[in-house]
């Protein structure tokens, strides 16, 4: 249902948005709210323009865009691999597994700003503790999920395979990665919410550069139309990378069900 | 605070978990693990192989503890700071769960209501909470009200998705059937529709749980004069290692009661999710 209205844009939502724009527009220009708290989305448009062709803060939006986009993606990929590669040693331990996840199940439930000060003692406030905040946001839920779904791949599926002679590495490429891929790909898309809201934290709490820190930054200096492209920015971030997620997962595991 | 819909590999594959140990001897390992891990801790710092402003030792620690909790720490003893923490999520959780469930019914059983509502709530949800947190403190100022109000933004999209999803999974046949038995209206949303959606709701209420707690720390950085995350930025700027550890260690309790406390209602409220 949400799919299809993601392609077909229902005549309801459009007048939605219009309406929504055009009561912001009277809203702003009314004089009731100040400029400060609400800018007319045409000012908005305006310092879009502004910023993307002179920068903000001594960097341009692009540079802010790739330093955030670089920084999510060094801890995304070091949190897949390492939740992966964890997931199926757990999974496949039962003494790891008893070991490991009671530490796990504590650790997941600490708030990743508090972890980063855990971080920012242990490796100093640079670029090291923030991405290695960032992948343990990202390993985790791909680590759970990995775990998970190893452990519900039916056992008549890999004797199967055994009895057709299928072992090693054919036996791990063909039959648990291919069983366990579906849920490792939802365990990612999940792990990338976190690990993008743990990167806005960071930036916002403890960076002079990104994103995070810019959106943060612009509010100080109550300029709310920085603030609002920021957001928009951000969102756009977001929205594409779990776009692109989702088809990886309808791409690459096309027998799933699409979660 | 990570939420992960748990199956139970009995229930999915129909065999007995043998990739798991019993749980008679999943506990002693934990304890050797909570022992080792102790022990390694202990050593290392006892040792003087790690400096102790980086990792305090357990005694360290445990005097720190015990300080913030009789003395106090930032301006409060650590039961006030924990109880302003505690006291700012019930009610962000209370907000949120009373503006997103009903919310979510209403989109999942009117289409115009969702219509009108998705592309707003599509452009919103992308964005994670913190980043509203600018919007927030110009508008609302740097009080409680931003505080809460960054809480509730991050566990308010988890409820009305998932309550909408589980309002459209309600089986047609069911409804069906309650209508030829006479039943219509306010009775069939409750009866019917309520009852059938209410499990895959509460999953919903946990992930929003997990989200607004994960935002607890964030919230309480700017400009708090009392709870954990004031006392852990406190501790960071003064460099009191041992009190970071202290809240640290609570923090992830704290989530850890949080998230057993519900997947236990969980169970209580929705003895048949699943069943039929």
């Amino acid at each position: 249902m949400r799919d299809k209205s993601r392609f077909a844009i229902p005549l309801r939502s459009v007048l939605s948005l219009v309406t929504g724009m055009v009561l912001w527009h009277l809203v702003a220009s009314s004089g009731w709210v100040a400029e400060f708290e609400l800018p007319r989305p045409s000012v908005i448009v305006e310092d879009f323009l502004y910023v993307a062709v002179n920068g903000y803060g001594g960097a341009s939006l692009w540079e802010s865009l790739m330093i955030s986009a670089e920084r999510l993606a060094a801890g995304l990929s070091s949190g897949i691999i390492i939740g992966v590669v964890g997931g199926y040693c757990i999974a496949n331990s039962r003494i790891a597994s008893a070991l490991l996840d009671p530490i796990i199940d504590f650790v997941r439930c600490i708030p990743p700003l508090a972890i980063l000060s855990l971080l920012v003692m242990w490796f100093g406030i640079g670029e090291e503790s923030k991405i290695i905040m960032l992948l343990i946001g990202a390993m985790i839920p791909v680590l759970l999920a990995t775990v998970q779904a190893i452990r519900t791949i039916r056992r008549e599926r890999i004797e199967g395979a055994r009895s057709l002679g299928l072992r090693g590495l054919g036996l791990l490429r063909y039959v648990i990665l291919m069983s366990a891929l579906p849920d490792i790909l939802t365990g990612i898309r999940i792990g990338f919410g976190y690990s993008f809201g743990a990167l806005v934290a960071a930036e916002t709490i403890a960076a002079s550069s990104g994103m995070g820190w810019m959106v943060w930054n612009a509010s100080m200096y109550l300029q709310t139309s920085v603030v609002f492209i920021c957001i928009v920015i951000i969102g756009g971030m977001g929205f594409l990378a779990d776009a692109a997620l989702q088809t990886l997962h309808t791409r690459l595991v096309p027998w799933a069900r699409h979660v | 605070m990570t939420s992960i819909p748990v199956r139970d590999a009995q229930a999915v594959t129909g065999q007995p978990d043998v990739r798991q140990l019993p749980w008679s001897e999943r506990i002693p390992w934990g304890l050797v693990s909570a022992v080792g891990l102790m022990t390694a801790w202990w050593s290392v710092t006892a040792g003087g192989v790690v400096a102790p402003i980086v990792l305090p030792g357990p005694e360290v620690v445990f005097q720190s503890f015990w300080k913030a909790a009789i003395d106090g720490y930032a301006g409060a003893t650590l039961l006030g700071h924990l109880g302003a923490s505690a006291l700012r999520l019930a009610v962000a959780f209370v907000v949120t769960v009373g503006i997103g469930v009903p919310l979510g019914l209403v989109m999942g059983s009117s289409r115009a209501v969702r219509e009108v509502i998705d592309p707003w709530l599509e452009l919103y949800r992308p964005v994670p909470s913190l980043a509203y947190l600018g919007l927030l403190v110009i508008w609302l100022g740097v009080g409680d009200l931003s505080r809460v109000t960054l809480l509730v933004l991050g566990g308010l999209p988890a409820v009305v998705i998932g309550t909408t999803e589980a309002v459209g999974r309600v089986r047609a046949d069911r409804i069906q059937g309650a209508r030829a038995l006479g039943i219509s209206g306010f009775a069939l949303f409750r009866i019917v529709i309520y009852g059938s959606c209410l499990p895959d709701i509460l999953t919903s209420v946990r992930i929003a749980a997990t989200g607004i707690f994960t935002t607890l720390v964030a919230a309480e950085l700017m400009g708090s004069r009392i709870g954990l995350g004031t006392m852990l930025s406190a501790a960071s700027n003064q460099m009191e290692p041992g009190i970071i550890y202290v809240v640290v260690l609570l923090l992830g309790a704290m989530g850890l009661v949080v998230d057993q406390a519900l997947r236990w209602s969980q169970r209580r409220l929705v003895p048949w999710a699943g069943k039929f």
